[in-house]
């Protein structure tokens, strides 16, 4: 089953859905790419010169900066289309009118304040634009006190989902004064715009099945609180507040191995059995001393991690699962973009770019049979200005003094 | 919203039917979104192997009861529930003759299973083409991985995001949370709702195939991309941000209290030291530009800690927010739940089960203004609608339903 490239012509999904984009770094932009990897034509808009902030964040390749060779926005635009208009500018407002009447969906990561004086809010949309999906994806929601606020990613990562529990267990026991800990990876961001795809394909579907358009509100914050069930189920039906201290204290976690780390997770009786045979049966790893974690888990996990220290991951992975209990080797991300799996199931998608030049991409999660996913480059800044602006009637010489002007 | 206005409205999907085998999380949370946007959602399950979530410590007493927990409450809201016994053949053809009547059906079974209970994509689309099926799996349908033994917190390690998450310089700690699962799930449901599009355009339903790693490598995408494009590998980086600073985590007045700030640019470092009323610290030479602080964010980080530490969380979020300068407490269950914002905006509904009376169940983390999601009814008795159900869709009379039951076919 291939990915679509542009040169193959199967049918996708969203294929003719025309979508408008304001955005930057992460969340929104992720949002964007999910729809245009289903085929819907995305133009996203960006400041005049500099571009989406996330053009200047790298990685580079040879750690050299470029505007157009940065590996995040390389990544989180793919598939979409650059013009660049100066929303400061009342003529870039204007223009930004014109489009939304132009395209079926319009997301934007501003708050209420900020999409109202560039005149997109939501009362005015709701009237004049009434078959348009707007969503707004922002870190607090569009309504509530603290919709005006501020957030970047480790803000919303330890004001929504289990960021304040992090570090737990022992490695809290290993340095209890550090500051709760951040996912690597901006996963909260990526969280959100996930998050506000799902709830935006809803809206299609019913545009598609001939309802008005409407307004999505996306908090993500709140998208982050999907992940972070457990504790307030606990919280609700056991009166137990968690926090990094009291958190389920377990036999097992991280230990070190020869060349990096494996997770050692049991969470099954049977399963602590088979890691006692896999131990070697020693005194410090008796069926008695795993059912009393909480007493003996510190020394449970200080002799094994002695005992897995000089051993390689691959062999604890490996022999750990044909003894049946869940070892994972904590692969890096160069391991995992080398990994034989991914390679045979065509996960990476080697994708060309005119100032980048070629590298593979992780593709989208999941296979579809009939639609198969897209992935196109991303756009070079302003790449489509002279093609959008047409579009709207604009001539070449009202384009050429816009140019001139800044407006775009 | 009252519970009647929210269940008022039709969803985008209402109309269409799902036949969920999905169980714990992963499998579990597709289904309840579609029913939350107004799909009839069947939740297929088995006394003869209870789906985990219905397991545990009840709260109301001390017997063993699959209709006390809370978890499954929240993530099997909306559905309905009918009980088969997968092991026994009838139930196998009641499967059949259901997948007649439905047009999208979820799975996460180990890859193999649906085929070998000889119900998997080839066979239910020769019942019905306009089927849409989704399987979610930690590693895909094929491939080295298929059969890999993995809960979604090993799901983590494996897809390098748990590499990545440690204090600067040390051993990764990894996240320990089942973040596949939900990435996973959101994933599948996007894919679904675009596959019924297609099949209302085509009449032809397709197969979709769920990769949980994946879901997870896909938010490491710049990650990856550093390994390619500079051969070096990401590593912990504690909550430092590379082009960010101050950022992180600073320790405020009472116990484990802290409070999140992120300053990116120089127009919001002024706004920190108005917001702090300039101690004479921030003049000094080493924080004098956006460079320069980056370089000395250690020490930057004890100057601003000792002005943190004096506060409370909320105060600092106030003053900072007020210059419009990121901050916000990191938040526990009870401030996510008692916090203003979320009361404003509507955080949970409270549900009726019949076993646990009124319980919060969370409201999808999203709002449309005109087809609202929706939390539809309280989740399913295990085995609740066989009567409803193989009575209304397939015609079988009641006395032949509690034969099925006895013989533990619909169990």
């Amino acid at each position: 089953m291939a990915m679509n490239t542009s040169e193959n012509t199967s049918p996708t999904v969203m294929g003719g859905l025309k979508v408008l984009e304001i955005s930057s770094m992460v969340s929104a932009p992720f949002c964007g790419k999910l729809l245009a990897s289903l085929g819907a034509d995305v133009i996203k808009i960006e400041p005049p010169k500099t571009g989406d902030p996330s053009r200047r964040r790298g990685p580079f390749p040879g750690d050299v900066p470029h505007l157009e060779r940065s590996g995040m926005f390389l990544y989180l635009n793919t598939g979409k289309q650059s013009i660049t208009l100066d929303l400061d500018d009342q003529q870039g407002r204007e223009i930004l009118w014109e489009l939304t009447g132009k395209v079926d969906v319009l997301i934007h990561d501003l708050p209420p304040s900020r999409a109202s004086e560039l005149r997109i809010g939501q009362e005015r949309l709701a009237e004049a634009r009434r078959d348009l999906i707007a969503a707004a994806i922002t870190p607090y929601g569009s309504t509530g006190p603290y919709s005006e606020y501020v957030a970047n990613d480790v803000n919303i990562f330890h004001a929504g989902g289990e960021g304040n529990l992090l570090p737990n267990g022992l490695a809290l026991d290993v340095f209890p004064d550090r500051a709760p800990l951040a996912a690597g990876s901006m996963m909260g961001s990526y969280q959100g715009g996930l998050s506000a795809a799902v709830g935006l394909c809803g809206a299609i579907f019913a545009k598609w099945g001939g309802s008005p358009g409407q307004f999505i509100d996306c908090s993500t914050q709140e998208a982050e609180l999907t992940i972070g069930y457990m504790p307030l189920q606990r919280l609700e039906s056991e009166g137990v507040e968690e926090d990094r201290f009291t958190r389920f204290f377990r036999v097992g976690g991280v230990m070190p191995a020869k060349d990096g780390h494996v997770e050692v997770l049991t969470l099954e009786p049977r399963q602590w059995e088979n890691l006692g045979h896999f131990l070697g049966d020693p005194n410090w790893a008796s069926p008695e001393k795993f059912q009393d974690p909480t007493t003996y888990g510190a020394e449970i996990n200080r002799n094994m991690r002695e005992w897995t220290a000089d051993k390689t991951k691959d062999w604890l992975y490996h022999e750990g699962q044909a003894a049946g209990v869940p070892v994972a080797p904590f692969y890096t991300p160069g391991e995992v973009f080398e990994s034989p799996h991914q390679r045979e199931r065509g996960f990476f998608v080697s994708v060309d770019h005119p100032e980048a030049g070629t590298y593979d991409y992780a593709g989208p999660p999941y296979r579809m049979s009939e639609t198969p996913p897209v992935l196109d480059r991303a756009p070079l800044l302003g790449e489509h200005n002279l093609e959008v602006l047409e579009s709207l009637g604009y001539t070449t010489e009202e384009i050429v003094s816009l140019a001139r002007s800044g407006v775009i | 919203m009252s519970q009647e206005d929210r269940t008022a409205k039709a969803g985008p999907l209402t109309g269409y039917r799902v036949l969920d085998f999905g169980w714990v999380l992963a499998g579990a949370l597709p289904g309840m979104v579609l029913a939350d946007m107004g799909a009839e959602v069947l939740k297929v399950e088995t006394r003869q192997r209870m789906d985990y979530m219905r397991l545990g410590r009840p709260i109301i007493g001390d017997e063993p009861d699959p209709e006390q927990h809370p978890l499954f409450h929240n993530v099997n809201r909306g559905k309905l529930s009918i009980a088969l016994n997968t092991t026994k053949p009838e139930a196998i053809e009641l499967i059949k003759g259901l997948v007649a009547h439905c047009d999208v059906v979820i799975e996460n079974f180990s890859p193999g299973v649906m085929d070998r209970l000889g119900i998997g994509y080839e066979v239910l689309s020769g019942i019905r083409r306009e089927i849409v099926m989704a399987s979610i799996s930690s590693n895909g349908q094929t491939g080295p991985l298929r059969d890999l033994r993995a809960y979604a917190p090993s799901i983590g390690a494996l897809a390098g995001l748990d590499s990545t998450m440690g204090y600067e310089g040390e051993r990764p700690l990894g996240l320990k949370h089942a973040y596949a699962d939900i990435a996973g799930a959101l994933h599948t449901v996007f894919a679904i709702v675009s596959a019924l599009h297609q099949k209302k355009q085509t009449g032809r339903g397709q197969y979709i195939d769920v990769s949980m790693l994946r879901a997870t490598v896909a938010t490491m995408g710049a990650g990856l991309m550093e390994y390619e494009m500079t051969g070096r590998v990401m590593a912990p980086k504690g909550n430092y941000d590379p082009v960010m600073a101050p950022y992180g985590n600073y320790p405020c007045q009472g116990d484990d209290a802290w409070v999140s700030i992120a300053v990116r640019t120089e127009e919001e470092w002024q706004g920190l030291k108005k917001a702090m009323d300039s101690p004479s610290w921030c003049e000094e030479e080493q924080y004098a530009s956006r460079y320069s602080r980056l370089r000395n964010r250690r020490n930057l980080d004890e100057n601003l800690s000792t002005w943190t530490r004096e506060r409370t969380a909320g105060e600092i979020t106030e003053l900072l927010q007020s210059q419009g300068v990121a901050a916000i407490p990191v938040m526990g269950a009870e401030d996510r739940l008692f916090d203003p914002h979320f009361q404003e905006r509507g955080l949970y509904s409270d549900i009726d089960h019949p076993s646990l009376g009124a319980e919060p169940i969370y409201n999808i983390m999203w709002n449309l203004d005109r087809t609202p999601p929706s939390i539809r009814r309280h989740a399913p008795l295990l085995g609740e609608h066989n009567q409803q159900i193989f009575g209304g869709l397939l015609g079988i009379d009641k006395e032949e339903i509690s034969q099925l039951e006895e013989q533990e076919v619909l169990w």
